[in-house]
Formats: structure tokens, sequence, C-alpha cells
């Protein structure tokens, strides 16, 4: 039995990737029953405004909010523009949408910055310390703080704010949320924005951790994805959890010969089955009505 | 089967227009450019699938690309393993890709339309994963079939079709052999059926429909024609990458046929030529690709907000307009209009 | 002085006025072609080489005007590595050629595709070169997957191919393809055979590349079996050819405690290991292959690898001072682009295109066309240059790799940041065996 210790420090890492992409999703879908596949291209395009900034000499944490502002202001735009007029359309077509905004926000960013190796170093990468035989560096304990922090953050936000409050209610309600008096356009506007910041911030942690490349920011979203169909893609907790969790696995698997190589399935497998497995009740019904 | 009213008209103007393009094609256009068709022609067969299923059932499948590299793997294995007539490879290829279709299509029969697109997008994504760990089958033993040394095969194409303007012609020949086979099933049982599911899926169990039957039969279908277009494609290429059956390909395939036209065969074809001839055409004017991808996503989006029909249901429109003069314009009547 | 020539200079080095930036060449490159080379290595390595006259070709200093030969290539530029390092080089030297004379009166028009990594896009853009575009030659091709695809294609139309690099087994596995570099499977085993020498008490050798079929694979089984020669236990772990989960190659590699580690993938990923490895504080010796070998690589992984990084490398070191060497440094400042690598890629893509050239020019320039280029190419013999330990040559065979002689690099502080510790010696593999006894004979 190899020493697994090593990986899963590294999969704690890589799951709260995975977590931190599963509660950006969740909180839009709570909010605006939009599945959003262009959530990494957003953060992608933000990490390499911030590449480029940086590279211009722009000091590090200016280029940063410049991340966090382009890839909130990219959601932000869909969530305003394309997203109301398809507010009585059903899931899947809203879902298929934003995968026509994942396309157009992928060839913008391999065209305007040509396919080549990039990195982005955040200083928190400079810092580290040993943990079960293998060196972690900052950032990594930084994106699992995060995930916590953003997990109660958003709890907080929903559980105890007016504006969060009116999200749930038009989760719960969509049709007669207006009737209420709430101002849906604005509210959704909030889920976009706050999705979208979430976005930049996992693109610029994946950034560093994996690699700054807008292929793979874009398709981290479907790894996101599988840890928020753990979270039913409603529960936060459950989410960031499951993220972590699969992350682990996935990590677990390397040094296990005959696996290995397959290790990458991991949240693919995890979330298939997990869907498979509760479908058998009719449980996934509840909140397809719509369709 | 019921005896089939087949439109002797439909099939007359096919036989014709495959002749002529069977011939026009090869002398108009260079090597480049014919390799492009073929290509082209392959993916046409794959979006009839992903067309099928979005049309007649309102099922987004995101997984078909994938699953042209499933018929392209398994043509490669078989061939290496047990030198088979191509025709044959083809077909086998076709079913088995249609079991696997089959097979993934159980745990995926209640679920919604958003989850079925989540759960072959997950798969699409898994696939990827798999065929970048194992490669393809390049005359090595094994399951995988795949050796980093020693001798290295590659698929040899029918003797009949051997030079590219030949290959091109058979291609062109099994594609529309593919799309009459779809437009086959839209004329009896199976079409009749789909279009009750689609309309409402207890409605059509009151009428006797084995809902679950004919949803499988969809989707084995669509994985059928995937196979036959990965063996198709294996032929051209004679040897395969995983960069080939990228997750983002089955994405783009899929958005494209939306923005062709889910709902007409020719919206089918189209999908497919923005698929791989519009890129070509750009490399050939000396701009990058990825405008191809950048316009993939904007019509799509655009589709989806104005023109669920896609160019050629908009087309059919006017043209439709056009000869009815007077008479109002029809109406989309909902999934699985006749083409 | 330095006087730099790309042809028969005949000893008259008269002054170019270079006038001629406009010349009949076009270097064409399709599709996304990045400007930007792999590892941004843009210091030049002769002092005064800015200021270097060029005289090529006929040595004219006079633009070509004659019916263009074309030539094409090949190149695996966009994706998870920039690899046409050897194509631009070639480029640079075809314009020289072409801004003195040309071959013999004719100029030179070089078409670089770009085949971003895709088989599918390789096709194509190989049958566009060949058949669209009659292309007598291909030269400088350097990609991940076009020798695979294309090998069987380029033997049926009667196309030679002088890889710039060659980088998969076939590339170096075909009868039409004959690469000038020594490719990454010797490269890494002739870092592991230094590493044997410099620990000559080592057991167990961890080799690290990527995963890309008919790359990874096969390098990391030369290694091995060298090792099983040599009393050495290979293991091998391959990553995600998109860099994805270097750290936890890397952490697996160490995991097993090795007693040196050998790295063999383009730089971007060697860099990623050195950077991991760095990190975990690890102290055993790494070496790697001659991609790591640019102007840029001690700068990117930081002094921490001072003396504890040696790389194999396929042709000269860059700083050397031998004609065609200093030929292709003037080279690459007068006519190349500031952004190109000078790396070892670069020198090889400048020795297949001066192979191409002195090949053609003994051949009459009315009748230039692949039925008379492919079988002159096929005929090279003892082709002489510093830049190559050994004479290259191309021959009628299934098998081609006339460089399998390296020299090994360490990486320090001063100079271009490597010094060369060990001159040329030949890489021992298995495979090379029916090579060694050809030419024995």
């Amino acid at each position: 039995m190899p020493d697994i210790r090593p990986f899963l420090v590294t999969g704690v890492a890589l799951g709260s990737i995975y977590a931190m992409s599963g509660l950006g999703l969740v909180v839009l879908f709570r909010a605006t029953s939009t599945v959003n596949f262009a959530y990494g291209a957003a953060g992608a395009l933000g990490a390499l405004v911030a590449w480029d900034l940086i590279g211009s000499g722009v000091p590090q944490v200016v280029a940063w909010l410049a991340c966090l502002v382009v890839s909130t202001l990219l959601s932000l735009a869909y969530g305003m523009v394309v997203s109301p007029r398809l507010a009585d359309r059903d899931l899947a077509t809203k879902a298929i949408a934003t995968v026509g905004f994942a396309l157009l926000l992928l060839g913008f960013g391999l065209w305007y910055w040509p396919d080549i190796p990039r990195s982005l170093d955040l200083p928190t990468s400079d810092w580290g310390f040993r943990v079960l035989g293998v060196r972690v560096v900052g950032t990594k304990v930084l994106a699992l703080v995060l995930v916590l922090m953003v997990g109660w953050g958003v709890t907080f936000f929903l559980d105890r704010t007016r504006t969060g409050l009116h999200m749930r209610a038009m989760a719960d309600d969509p049709e007669h949320a207006d009737m209420l008096g709430i101002r849906t356009d604005r509210v959704g506007a909030v889920a976009w924005a706050i999705s979208g910041a979430l976005g930049g911030l996992s693109g610029l942690l994946i950034a560093d951790l994996v690699r700054l490349e807008v292929v793979a920011l874009t398709f981290l979203v479907v790894s996101g994805l599988a840890a928020a169909v753990v979270g039913r893609l409603e529960s936060l907790p459950l989410t960031a959890v499951g993220g972590v969790v699969i992350g682990v696995l996935e990590s677990v698997a390397a040094p296990f010969e005959s696996i290995s190589r397959y290790r990458g399935v991991t949240p693919f497998v995890a979330a298939i089955a997990f869907i498979a497995w509760r479908q058998r009740g009719g449980l996934l019904r509840r909140r397809t009505a719509a369709l | 089967m019921k005896a089939v009213l087949y439109p002797w008209r439909a099939l007359a103007t096919t036989v014709v227009v495959v002749a002529f393009l069977s011939w026009w094609m090869p002398n108009q256009f260079g090597a480049r450019w014919l390799s492009t068709w073929i290509a082209t022609m392959v993916f046409a067969i794959a979006a009839a699938g992903i067309g099928l299923l979005y049309s007649r059932l309102g099922l987004a499948s995101l997984t078909q690309v994938a699953l042209v590299g499933v018929g392209g793997w398994v043509t490669l294995r078989i061939e290496f393993a047990l030198h088979l007539p191509f025709g044959v490879l083809v077909l086998v290829a076709g079913v088995i890709t249609a079991l696997l279709g089959a097979l993934i299509s159980l745990p995926t029969l209640r679920l919604s339309g958003l989850y079925l697109a989540l759960v072959t997008l997950m798969m699409a994504a898994g696939f990827e994963e798999v065929f970048n760990s194992s490669g393809f089958p390049n005359g090595g033993p094994g399951f995988t079939g795949y050796q980093a040394s020693g001798k290295l095969l590659r698929l040899d194409r029918p003797s009949v079709a051997r030079s590219d303007p030949a290959y091109f012609r058979l291609v062109l020949i099994i594609t529309a052999l593919c799309l009459l086979l779809v437009l086959l099933h839209d004329r009896t049982r199976p079409g009749r059926a789909w279009r009750l599911i689609s309309t409402s899926e207890e409605a059509a169990r009151a009428n006797g429909v084995n809902v679950v039957l004919y949803k499988t039969w969809a989707f084995t279908l669509a994985a059928f024609l995937c196979g036959v277009a990965g063996a198709l494609f294996a032929g051209q290429l004679r040897q395969l990458g995983p960069s080939s059956f990228q997750a983002i390909d089955s994405l783009v395939l899929f958005g494209l046929v939306l923005v062709g036209g889910a709902y007409n065969w020719v919206g089918w074809v189209l999908g497919a030529v923005l698929f791989r001839a519009f890129p070509a055409l750009l490399d050939q004017w000396g701009l990058n690709g990825q405008i191809a991808t950048m316009v993939a996503g904007a019509a799509l989006i655009l589709n989806i907000v104005a023109a669920p029909r896609g160019v050629a249901g908009e087309v059919a429109k006017v043209v439709g307009l056009f000869r009815s003069r007077s008479a109002p314009s029809p109406t989309p009547s909902g999934p699985g209009e006749e083409t | 002085m330095l006087a730099a020539a790309c042809g028969d200079s005949g000893g008259d080095t008269a002054s170019t006025t270079s006038a001629a930036e406009g010349t009949a060449t076009t270097a064409t490159t399709a599709a996304t072609t990045t400007t930007g080379g792999d590892s941004g290595s843009t210091a030049t390595t002769g002092g005064d080489a800015a200021m270097v006259q060029t005289p090529c070709g006929e040595g004219t200093g006079e633009e070509a005007t004659g019916e263009p030969i074309v030539v094409g290539a090949v190149v695996g530029a966009t994706g998870p590595a920039d690899f046409s390092s050897a194509s631009r080089s070639a480029a640079a030297y075809f314009k020289c050629v072409n801004a003195n004379g040309g071959i013999n009166g004719r100029p030179v028009e070089y078409l670089v595709k770009d085949d971003g990594w895709d088989p599918e896009a390789a096709s194509t853009a190989a049958r566009e070169l060949v058949e669209d575009k009659n292309v007598v030659a291909m030269i400088a091709s350097t990609s991940f997957v076009e020798c695979g695809v294309n090998a069987q294609y380029y033997e049926d139309q009667n196309v030679a191919v002088i890889a710039g690099v060659g980088v998969p087994r076939e590339c170096f596995f075909s009868r039409n393809i004959a690469p000038t570099n020594e490719g990454p499977r010797l490269s890494g085993i002739g870092a592991a055979q230094f590493a044997l020498e410099q620990n000559p008490d080592m057991k167990t050798l961890a080799c690290l590349a990527n995963s890309i079929p008919n790359f990874g694979g096969w390098v990391c089984e030369g290694v091995t079996a060298w090792g099983k020669a040599n009393g050495v236990e290979v293991s091998t772990y391959l990553s995600a050819p998109d860099g994805s989960d270097l750290e936890t190659v890397v952490l697996q590699a160490i995991g097993d405690d090795p007693d040196a580690a050998v790295t063999i993938d383009p730089a971007p990923a060697m860099i990623g290991y050195l950077k991991i490895a760095e990190q975990q504080q690890d102290d055993r010796p790494w070496y790697g292959a001659t991609s790591a070998y640019d102007l840029a690589f001690p700068d990117a992984v930081g002094p921490y690898w001072v003396g504890k990084y040696h790389a194999e490398i396929e042709l000269s070191p860059l700083d050397s001072t031998g004609p065609d060497n200093t030929n292709w440094i003037a080279l690459m400042d007068e006519y190349g682009n500031s952004d190109d690598p000078r790396d070892s890629f670069s020198q090889a893509g400048f020795v297949a295109a001066k192979i191409f050239v002195d090949t053609l020019k003994g051949m009459d320039p009315a009748n230039i066309t692949r039925e008379t280029v492919t079988p002159a190419l096929i005929g090279v013999q003892d082709f002489e240059t510093d830049i190559l330990c050994r004479p290259w040559y191309f021959g009628e065979a299934d098998q081609h790799n006339a460089n399998h002689t390296g020299r090994v690099v360490e990486l320090t502080d001063e100079g271009i940041g490597w010094k060369t510790v060990k001159d040329c010696f030949d890489i021992e593999d298995p495979e090379l065996d029916p090579i060694y006894a050809a030419e024995g004979s």
C-alpha cells in the first residue's frame, strides 16, 4: 500500500478548487435556475487580464482586483442582457445558452491570448510548511480557507440579508416572486455578480495552482459542476464537502499504478453515479417541474 | 414495420445530388479542401444524431463527438486484431457504439433535460480523460491496443477507396445513407412515437407507446451514427488521436447543430459545415480559427433567444412564405416537425 | 567583425546592403502561429553579431528573382508548447539566401503550417503543402503528431522530410523522414548516461515525461532499456500534456525515492517539475533532455538549481564559436525575429535548411522538382558542420537517426547560464543497434 499522505494534502487543495467553483455555480442556480457553463471561462479571462497587467508592471493587488472586476462584469453582462430573455424557458435551454457564452468567451480568450504557456504566481506560493511529508504552499491553504469563508459568507448572505431572502424566494417560486414585490431583475443581477466574482477568485487560484490556460480553466467548471451535483444544486455545505472529497479521491488514486492514469475521471464518475443513484427515487423531478 | 410510403421523389433527388457531388467536388476542390469536406461529412453523420435527439425528443446530448471517438477507437482496435473488410468494420463500429449508447441511456431515461445535459457533459469530460490517458490503438497488444515502441500500424482504406477523391465518394454515399436512415425513422413508427413522447410522456404511455423503448432507440440510433462516423474518420486519417475528441468539441458541434437548425436535416449538415469547413475557410483567409469558436458561441446564444429553428429553419420559413404567397406563413409546431 | 554566411560565401565577404527585407520569401505561417517563443529567450549569444554582414546563397547581396522553389514545413506551434523554433531559424536562413541571390538564382518560398498538435490538422496541412502547393521537400518540420499521421503519405507522395526536430517515435522510424536532432529518447538516455557517470552508485532512476502517444512511453522505455543494460532500475512517471498534474507526478517520483531523476518534456513542463522539486526542497540530482537548453531556462528555474541540474544537448553549445554556429547566431539576429528562441531546436532547423540549400546548389536549377529533389536529399552523406558532433546523412533506410552523439551542459550562474561539462559522446540505446551496425560497415 503506497504512502497516500502527500496526496491527501494535494487532494484537499484540488478539492478546494472544485468546491470553490461548485459554490459559485450553486449560488447562481439557486437564484436564477441557470447552470452557468461559462463560469470558468469568465474567470479565465479575468485571470488572463491580471496576467497581462502584472506583465506590464501593474502592482499585483490591482491586477487581482482587475481580474475580479472583469469576471464580474462579464457575468453581469450575460445576466442582464441574455438571462432575462430566457426567464421562462426550461432549465436545459437556459444552460445551453450559457454554453454559447462559454464558447464566445473561450474563443475570444484563445484569439486574444495565443495559446502559449503562461504562469501566474501568487505571493502566497512563496510561503509554505510541511505537513504529512509534503510541502504545502500558502496558496493551497488560501484555497481551502477561501472555500470555507465563501461558503459561510454566502450562507450568511442568503439567510440573514434582505437580498438573500429575496434570492431564496426567487429560487423557491420564480413565478410569484414578482408579485411579492421582489425586484427580480435586480436580485438576479446581484446573483450573477456574486457568481462572477467567485469565478474570478477561482480563476486566480487555479491559475496559480494548476496552470493559466484558458481551455483548462474553462473546463474546470465541469468538475465544479460535479461538486454542485453532489450538493444537489442547492446545498452550499454539501457542495463544499463534495468538492473536497472528490478532489481527495482523485489525488489519492495517484500512487496506485493500475488506476493512476485514469484518476482524472473521478469528478465525472462521481457526478454521474450521484445523479444515477438519486434519480432512482424520482427525486430529481422536484425542481424541474418547469420543464 | 408496416409498409412504408417512401417518397420516391426524395430518394431520386438524393441519388442525383450524390452523383453530382461525387463528380463535382473532387474536381472543384484541391487536396486540402477535399479532406476538409470528408471530415465535414463525417461530422454531419454525428450531427444527425444530435439533431435527432434534440428536435424529436427535446434531449440535449453533449457527448456525441466523444462517441465518434469511441467508434474510431473500436474500428482501430478491431482492425488491428482481426483485419476485417472495411464495410464490416464500419458496421461493427456502429453497432458496438450503439450498444454503448443504449447502455448509457438506460440510467438517463428518467432524467430531466437539464440533468441529461449535465450527465452527457460529464461523460464527454470522462471520455476526454480516458482518450488522453490510454490513447488510440496503434497496433499494440491488450485491450487498449496501444504501444509506445514497436511497429506502428495504420488503418487501411478499402481498395476501392484508396485515393482521397475515391474515399470522398465513399463517405458521401454513406452519409447520404445515414441521413436517409434517420428520415426513414421519422416517417415510420419510431418517428410517430417520438413526436408523441415529446408532446407528453404520459399521453404517449396512455396511447400504448413504450416510452422506454423508443427513447432508448433514439439514443441507440444516435450512437450508431456516431460509431459509423468514427469508423469513417479513422479511415480518413488512418490513425486517431485524443485531441480530436475533447469535451469542447462535443459542445461546439451541439451548438452548431442548433445554429444550423436542429429540426431539419439541412440544418444538421449545415452544422457540420460550420464545424469543419468554416474554420478551414478562415484559415485560408489567414484569419484566426478561434473566430469560428466565437461565432459559434454568439450564434448559439442568438439561436436560443431568437431563432430556435436555426438557419435552416429560418430559411425554410422564408421559402414557405414565398411558396404560399397570399397564405399566412406556417408557424413551427414544436418538436418533431417533418423535414 | 564576424562574417556570417548562409551558403557559399566563396571567400567573398562583401557587405550586403540588405535593403532586401521585402524579398521573394514568404515565410507564411497560417492558422495561429504565435510570435512568442516558447521560452522567450531573446538574448543574443554573440557580442557584435548585430553588426554583422551576412552574405548567403551566391553571396551577391542581391535579391533572387528566379522562379521560387517551394518548400514546406508542418509545426506544432499552438498548444501545450510552441515547437516552431526550428522553422523560424529555417525561415531566417531562407530569407538570407533569398537576399543573396537565392539557390542558383532561384528564391525559396517557405510555407509553414501550424497543426496545433492535432492529427487532423496535420493531415490537412500535409495535403495542402504537398498536393496543392507542390512543395519539393519539407524542411525543419517539428511536430508531436505530424510524423505519425503523415509518414506513409510522404512515402506515397515521394516527399523527403528533413525534420528540424523529430519528436515522437515515427519521426525516426519512417523511410522518408530524417531529423537533424537526436530525439527526446536519445537525449534522455544521454542524460541518464551522464547521471550514472556522475553518480556511479546510482541504482534507481526516475524518468518523467508526458503521456502523449508515442512520446512519453517511448522515451522512458528507452531510458528503461538503457538502465537494464547498466544495472539501473528506472521507474516511469507520465504527466498530462497540458501540465495540469505536474505536482502529482513529481510527488509520486520523489515518493519512490530514486537516486536521481531525469526529465524529458517540453521546456515549460521541465520548468514546472523543477519548481515543484525546489518547493519540496528535493536534494537529489536532476537531469534533463535538450529541451531545457535555452537562454531563458536558467532564469526561469532560479538560482536553486545552479550546479545541480544538467542537460544533455543534441547539438553544439549555443555559444560555441565554430563557423556554422556563429553563422546561425548572426543569421538569427539579422534575419530572424527578436522573439525567436535561440535554443537547440533553432540550431537544428538551421542545419536542416543548410543541408537543403547546399544540396540544391549542386543541382540543375532548371530541374528542381520533387522527383529530382527527393533522391538528392535521400542521397545526402557525410554532411559536416560544427553544430553536429558527427557528419549527418539521410540514406535509404527504415530508421533515420544520424545524430546520435551529444554533449552535456551544467546550469551555472555565469555566461549564458550553461557550461559544457562533457563533450561529444555516443548515446547507448539498444534501438540504435541497426544504425550503429550500418555505420560500422
